[in-house]
């Protein structure tokens, strides 16, 4: 802010009133929105996902059609999708996990600095799905035994306006606020 | 259709004239022979020395019947339709000796093998699970095999405890 030629660097100036600040506030109402810091900070978190560019199997290629210019999740803000867990705060979880796996994506996760969202896509990532069966000895049951899923798209793949779908759900979600401290 | 004649001379010179089925329709061998486990080696060489890449290394299970691990190597070569393949009627306590060392490209193919069937293989540099969790205790490809109940796998992955002086986790 560039100061006014009327203010005297070292001149105190008076506060001002509160009926004064009052009429500051009408007038700035059109132009000017008051928020809670956190609030503002989790409308831009929400506008702006940042998901880890991380496939696991064939609902990886709905999430790169949801990507992509037919769908276009940059409409919604979550189309940047970035290399390295450091960069991202949303991981979806996009196909089989085989519990060789599973240790990965739990590392990938730790790396991922927080505030960060899970969506789990698909019904592999969900319960294990079409793989849960007597005598199943490779494929992890779900991928919620081992992190934290904000958002649960099911489908066999979810085509890709489901998973938009998700999408939106969790940008409403964090625009709620949380009402307690997420450890880690 | 059978193999160039010039592998087919070099085969023969080993000694490995037995034919095996060749079972084209299957998988395409033009020709198939049989060889003893501990010539494994030397008839890579002589596939190698005749131009052929290493294809693909298939295990079958005929222990109940025959007490043995039947191990089919196949190769391949650009110049001409062909594909030939060796057959390894492997004893079941017997290490195959490896031939990664002649193709490079066998080494994941063995490990395959082993960690799926048990085959051992004889001087491998890194006989270890390539698509199975560490520590796979068990053969999941034998016919013998039963997978263990869903409540003998940890899927939770708990991690260990963070050292005592660790940060406070950040605030997210």
């Amino acid at each position: 802010m560039t100061p006014s030629p009327e203010a005297q660097p070292g001149a105190a100036a008076a506060p001002p009133s509160d009926r004064a600040l009052e009429g500051l506030a009408d007038e700035a109402a059109p132009f000017v929105r008051l928020a809670m810091v956190e609030d503002v900070f989790n409308l831009a978190r929400a506008n702006s996902l940042w998901p880890l560019t991380f496939g696991l199997a064939c609902c990886a290629i709905e999430m790169m059609a949801a990507g992509a210019s037919r769908y276009d999740l940059d409409r919604f803000g979550a189309g940047l999708f970035r290399p390295s867990p450091r960069q991202a705060d949303l991981m979806i979880l996009a196909g089989t996990i085989s519990r060789k796996m599973a240790p990965v994506i739990r590392t990938l996760w730790d790396q991922m600095p927080g505030p960060k969202w899970a969506i789990s896509m698909g019904g592999c990532t969900i319960s294990g799905g079409p793989f849960k069966y007597k005598g199943e000895y490779a494929i992890s049951e779900g991928a919620e035994k081992f992190m934290p899923i904000d958002v649960h798209v099911p489908g066999c793949p979810p085509r890709p306006e489901a998973l938009i779908a998700g999408i939106l759900k969790l940008e409403e979600k964090i625009k709620q606020g949380r009402r307690f401290e997420r450890a880690g | 259709m059978s193999a160039p004649a010039d592998l087919a001379r070099a085969l023969d010179e080993l000694g490995l004239t037995v034919p095996a089925p060749a079972e084209h329709p299957f998988h395409g061998a033009a020709e198939t022979r049989w060889v003893p486990p501990a010539r494994i080696v030397e008839a890579c060489r002589a596939f190698r020395d005749a131009g052929y890449f290493f294809e693909s290394l298939t295990c079958v299970d005929r222990l109940a019947a025959h007490g043995v691990f039947e191990l089919i190597y196949t190769f391949n070569q650009w110049r001409l339709p062909g594909r030939v393949a060796l057959r390894v009627w492997a004893p079941q306590d017997t290490p195959v000796p490896t031939v990664s060392g002649v193709f490079g490209g066998a080494d994941w193919n063995e490990r395959e093998a082993w960690e799926f069937y048990g085959v051992v293989f004889a001087g491998h540099p890194n006989l270890t699970w390539l698509l199975l969790p560490e520590g796979t205790a068990f053969r999941p490809l034998l016919k013998s095999f039963t997978a263990p109940p869903p409540s003998e796998y940890d899927d939770s992955l708990t991690p260990p405890p963070p050292p005592a002086d660790a940060e406070a986790a950040p605030r997210s």
